[in-house]
């Protein structure tokens, strides 16, 4: 076959220029460290780490939420833990009070304590938030829940001493892609709505068993000092403080949870990263080699070209 | 005989004298831009007949031949045309694929930081920086979607320059070559011989125009070409050359067209009679790359600000305001869709298009009356029928995508709800058609596909869209509707939010409460709402009346559905409903567009409060609702999700590239294969070249020897005198 000297100019020159290109593809990938440069290098792993990217960033999102979830629900804890202690406290004075030897003077002197604790519980009731919501309010952050609004008489549901001006609702927050948790719990399934074990209600809220003891105790409240109702007294303290005591344990269950779906979700954000990692990064080993073989076919192209054309019959004549 | 002696001698030396010349010609043309190879053709002349025989009288040079195959030619040609095509191709879709290459610039960064900030407002909804913050990533989503749509843009303008530019370039050379026609008629037609090197410029600018747009020749008896495109269309016939003109598509006139200047005027040229070149390149971007980047990009735009705002409106904002009491139902803000009518329509059509509304379409009637349940959709009036209600609702479900649950109406009709929301848009073009008579027929042109029809003034529905016919047009107009091609161009966030973020609908507009002296232990949850949601007659009380074993205080002209945990479910009015069904607990009650799911049993006289949900300022429930959009699927008839939709351009557009990436390597070692086959015949080789040098150079000098040994002869005869 004949072979025009234009071609033979032509095939070299071109044979070096795709060897330069591919040769600066490689470098590129090598100093980005990514497999693909732009989607056209593999559109479907592209378009799939797309999508892991976002699972990966939701993911994220969710550990986020997750993590302040759990705090809103240990500032909750603490509240309650120190709820906890001052109605321990109440029950260990009221039944210190039930001595028979103890006069009504010193019953009234404990009553004049337990007065002072009933605020601390009632400030705890009306705790806000670092961003100034009261955490006791249901959804309602902005109005403050508890106010003593009784006037006397034997407390109870139908007969309130304080009175709860927030709602029911929770306060949710997406845990994961399924699941939400409520970081709150309202004032009046913890103060006003107590449940004995079986989930009935007793009919008296906890500001209610705790204001119709300290009458009880108190000689000058007008309320006599009987057996039966010093008894009953003591009972619905024990009641409030089960239902205390249930109701945060179900907002440890909730951290529980919530440590459990941090560690589910951690896993998968390794996960998430690993699949990325093989998507999106390069082969070092693979592409260094591919370099190199493409760096000895450049100098063969090179010197090819430099040798054939040095070959022309016009040197000899 | 000693004249023939020299007579032989010198055409010899002159044969031998255009050989070397054409050797040099050869040599010093050896890189000139599509030369082709020449070579003297001899002959002997006519001999002299004697008796003592033939007697050859010398040679002479009949032509100068032109190594020249049209064949080889044509290949070349045609190879080149495919890879201009394929390289100009390559190079357009290569920007969109490096525009999409770009994970910091591409969309889903904005995407998720916008659901990042959707979610901070669900964690914390009374804060007020969380919910500027959310509107700020909203408009830094808009922002993103309008600076992919002017890359875009900035393509679409460079693609129409360069149409320009290529109509010029055709032009050019259509009259070249109508000159080169003319040059070639005189020279040959004088000398009786080929004019080869205008011959050869003359191929050389066929081979260029083939870079701009696939043409073919024919020769006329006289030699001229005459060149051809498309299906035949005349671009140079012998010595005239049309005239090729840019103009605004008729039927979209942000697209440059290719234009035929006639005696009549300019005629628009249907675009598949351009194709092969630089042209057929760009308007195959136009079409396959440029257009549906432009539609699929816009889909996200449209689909995401319908679906969140259809979620939104069932939401409340922190003011306490619902939808159609002070609450802005759309976040987002988007243009209808483009209605563009063919500048060359005759009557006086109107078509205008406008998006579905996703709430509209998962909001169903549902009716039974004897003995068969018809289920109707809101949005466009199709209905389903079955006396099963089982099979009903698989039917309905399959063929809309929903999810809904029928519950078992014995009488009368009732409106059942889909809460997830979708769009069925499908980033095609539409165009609409008029026949005889206000006939029309709506065809999708992503597939060709007649997807309606209809006649006269009124509207279909197609794909997520409704179309209206406000006025039908002449038989023969046209029009395009483009749902989603500028969607991403103006959307945006509504201005009242970024003035007062308070705006966003964080909350749900309902809420319930258990009343403080209930001793049962049934909890009701705080409720939803759903498209066409009602708040009349609340608040009301639902009170439990374990004797008579129900839950009463419903609107009483409301149909209430309740639903049991064996999933068993009662449609009922008068304002109660049955606390158990076949010793199935009630787990769910709707009415008046609000669900209110609930556990556990209740005490006798134990009461619920249902009411509006004034100050409930960190209920977050339509905010989660809201978050949620994200992962679920609210595109494609409810079957992709925002980020995979917009996965699918990149992964589209990147396997279009890898295409043409493919196929111009392709391309490109064909041309190569036919170039090096034409060049075997017509290409100078310069080695060759040399040794001709030698040949003639020694032919001239034994021609020369011959006219010494002719006058040697001739001397020796003069020395016998």
């Amino acid at each position: 076959m004949r072979i025009s000297t234009a071609l033979i100019f032509d095939s070299g020159v071109f044979g070096m220029q795709r060897n330069q290109s591919e040769l600066a593809k490689f470098m590129e990938h090598l100093s980005t460290g990514r497999r693909i440069l732009t989607p056209k290098d593999d559109a479907v792993a592209a378009a799939e780490s797309l999508k892991v990217t976002q699972a990966n960033e939701v993911n994220n999102q969710y550990l986020t939420n997750q993590a302040s979830a759990g705090t809103a629900l240990n500032e909750l804890d603490n509240n309650m833990a120190n709820l906890t202690d001052e109605l321990q406290n109440i029950l260990e004075k009221t039944i210190q009070a039930g001595n028979g030897a103890y006069s009504p003077e010193q019953r009234g002197m404990i009553a004049e304590e337990l007065r002072q604790r009933f605020e601390n519980i009632l400030s705890i009731a009306n705790t806000r938030n670092a961003n100034g919501g009261y955490i006791f309010s249901g959804t309602k952050t902005q109005v403050q829940p508890f106010q003593v609004i009784g006037s006397g008489g034997n407390y109870d549901l139908t007969n309130l001493y304080v009175g709860y001006q927030g709602d029911a609702g929770p306060r949710e927050v997406q845990a994961n892609a399924s699941q939400t948790v409520d970081t709150a719990v309202d004032g009046q399934t913890l103060f006003m709505q107590v449940r004995d074990g079986t989930g009935t209600a007793t009919g008296r809220g906890l500001f209610d068993s705790l204001q119709n003891i300290i009458d009880i105790l108190d000689p000058t409240s007008g309320v006599p000092f009987t057996t039966a109702s010093y008894t009953q007294g003591v009972a619905d303290l024990h009641a409030v403080i089960d239902h205390v005591s249930r109701v945060r344990a179900s907002v440890g269950a909730r951290v529980q949870a919530l440590d459990s779906m941090t560690a589910l979700g951690e896993d998968q954000n390794l996960q998430y990263e690993q699949r990325l990692s093989k998507l999106q990064d390069l082969d070092y080993a693979e592409a260094i080699s591919k370099l190199t073989q493409q760096q000895v076919q450049l100098q063969a192209a090179q010197l090819s070209f430099k040798q054939i054309n040095q070959l022309s019959l016009f040197n000899i004549l | 005989m000693s004249t023939g002696i020299y007579s032989i001698g010198v055409s010899g030396l002159a044969a031998a004298q255009l050989a070397l010349l054409v050797t040099e010609h050869n040599i010093v043309n050896a890189n000139t831009d599509g030369y082709n190879r020449q070579r003297t053709i001899q002959a002997t002349s006519p001999a002299i007949m004697s008796g003592a025989g033939s007697i050859g009288q010398g040679v002479r040079v009949t032509t100068v031949q032109r190594m020249y195959s049209s064949f080889l030619s044509s290949q070349v040609n045609s190879a080149q045309t495919s890879l201009s095509e394929t390289d100009v191709y390559l190079e357009t879709i290569g920007q969109i694929d490096n525009m999409l290459a770009d994970v910091n610039a591409g969309l889903s960064p904005a995407l998720q930081g916008f659901f990042s900030g959707v979610q901070q407002v669900a964690a914390n909804p009374s804060q007020l920086p969380n919910r500027q913050s959310m509107v700020s990533s909203g408009l830094t989503l808009a922002d993103r979607f309008h600076a992919l749509e002017t890359r875009l843009d900035q393509l679409n303008d460079q693609v129409n320059g360069r149409i320009q530019d290529g109509i010029g370039q055709i032009n050019s050379f259509a009259a070249q070559i109508a000159d080169l026609n003319q040059r070639i008629i005189i020279a040959e037609g004088s000398y009786g011989q080929p004019a080869n090197d205008l011959l050869d410029q003359r191929d050389h600018l066929v081979s260029e125009l083939n870079k701009v747009v696939r043409v073919s020749t024919t020769t006329n008896s006289d030699g001229s070409f005459n060149v051809f495109f498309g299906t035949g269309q005349q671009l140079v016939v012998g010595t005239q050359a049309m005239t090729l003109t840019a103009l605004a598509s008729s039927g979209d006139p942000s697209k440059i067209a290719v234009g035929l200047q006639t005696a009549g005027g300019v005629q628009e040229l249907a675009e598949f009679l351009v194709n092969g070149g630089e042209l057929g390149g760009l308007l195959n971007f136009r079409n396959q790359a440029l257009d549906p980047a432009y539609n699929q990009l816009g889909r996200v735009a449209a689909s995401l600000a319908l679906t969140f705002n259809a979620q939104h409106a069932l939401g409340q904002d922190l003011l306490g305001q619902v939808s159609g009491a002070g609450l802005v139902d759309d976040f987002f803000t988007i243009r209808s869709p483009d209605v563009i009518s063919n500048a060359r329509n005759l009557g006086a059509g109107s078509v205008t298009a406008s998006f579905i509304d996703p709430a509209a379409d998962s909001r169903f009637t549902l009716a039974f009356a004897a003995g068969t349940y018809t289920i109707t959709r809101a949005s466009d009036g199709q209905a389903w029928t079955d006396t099963s209600l089982a099979s009903l609702q698989t039917t309905v479900n399959a063929a809309t995508g929903n999810s809904l649950i029928l519950p078992n109406l014995t009488a009368g009709s009732i409106s059942v709800t889909d809460g997830r929301f979708f769009t069925r848009l499908t980033g095609s073009d539409y165009k609409v058609a008029f026949g005889a008579g206000g006939a029309y027929t709506v065809t999708r042109l992503s597939d060709n596909t007649a997807v309606a029809a209809g006649v006269g003034v009124g509207s279909v529905v197609v794909d997520g869209l409704s179309i209206a016919i406000g006025a039908v047009g002449a038989s023969g107009d046209s029009f395009i509707v483009q749902p989603t091609r500028s969607i991403a161009r103006d959307i945006d966030v509504d201005s009242r939010f970024t003035t007062d973020p308070r705006l966003v609908a964080a909350a749900a507009p309902v809420r319930t409460q258990a009343t403080l002296t209930n001793t049962g232990n049934m909890v009701l949850a705080q409720g939803s709402v759903n498209t066409g949601y009602s708040l009349a007659g609340l608040p009301l009380t639902l009170t439990a009346n374990t004797g008579a074993g129900t839950l009463t205080g419903f609107p009483a002209a409301a149909n209430v559905v309740a639903f049991y945990a064996d999933g068993s479910s009662t449609v009922t009015s008068g304002g109660s409903v049955a606390l158990s069904n076949g010793g199935s607990t009630l787990a769910k009650v709707s009415f008046n567009g609000m669900t209110f799911t609930m556990s556990g049993a209740p005490a006798n006289g134990d009461s619920f409060t249902l009411a509006t949900n004034g100050g409930g300022v960190d209920d977050s429930r339509n905010g989660l609702l809201l978050a949620q959009l994200q992962i679920s699927n609210t595109i494609a008839g409810g079957t992709a999700t925002y980020q995979s939709s917009y996965a699918q351009l990149v992964a589209d557009n990147g396997i279009r590239t890898r295409e043409a990436q493919v196929r111009s390597d392709a391309q490109t070692a064909l041309l190569q294969q036919s170039q090096a086959s034409r060049e075997a015949l017509s290409g100078v080789n310069l080695d060759e070249e040399a040794a001709n040098l030698i040949k003639f150079q020694q032919a001239y000098q034994a021609s020369a020897k011959m006219l010494e040994v002719g006058s040697r002869l001739f001397e020796t005869i003069l020395d016998l005198g």
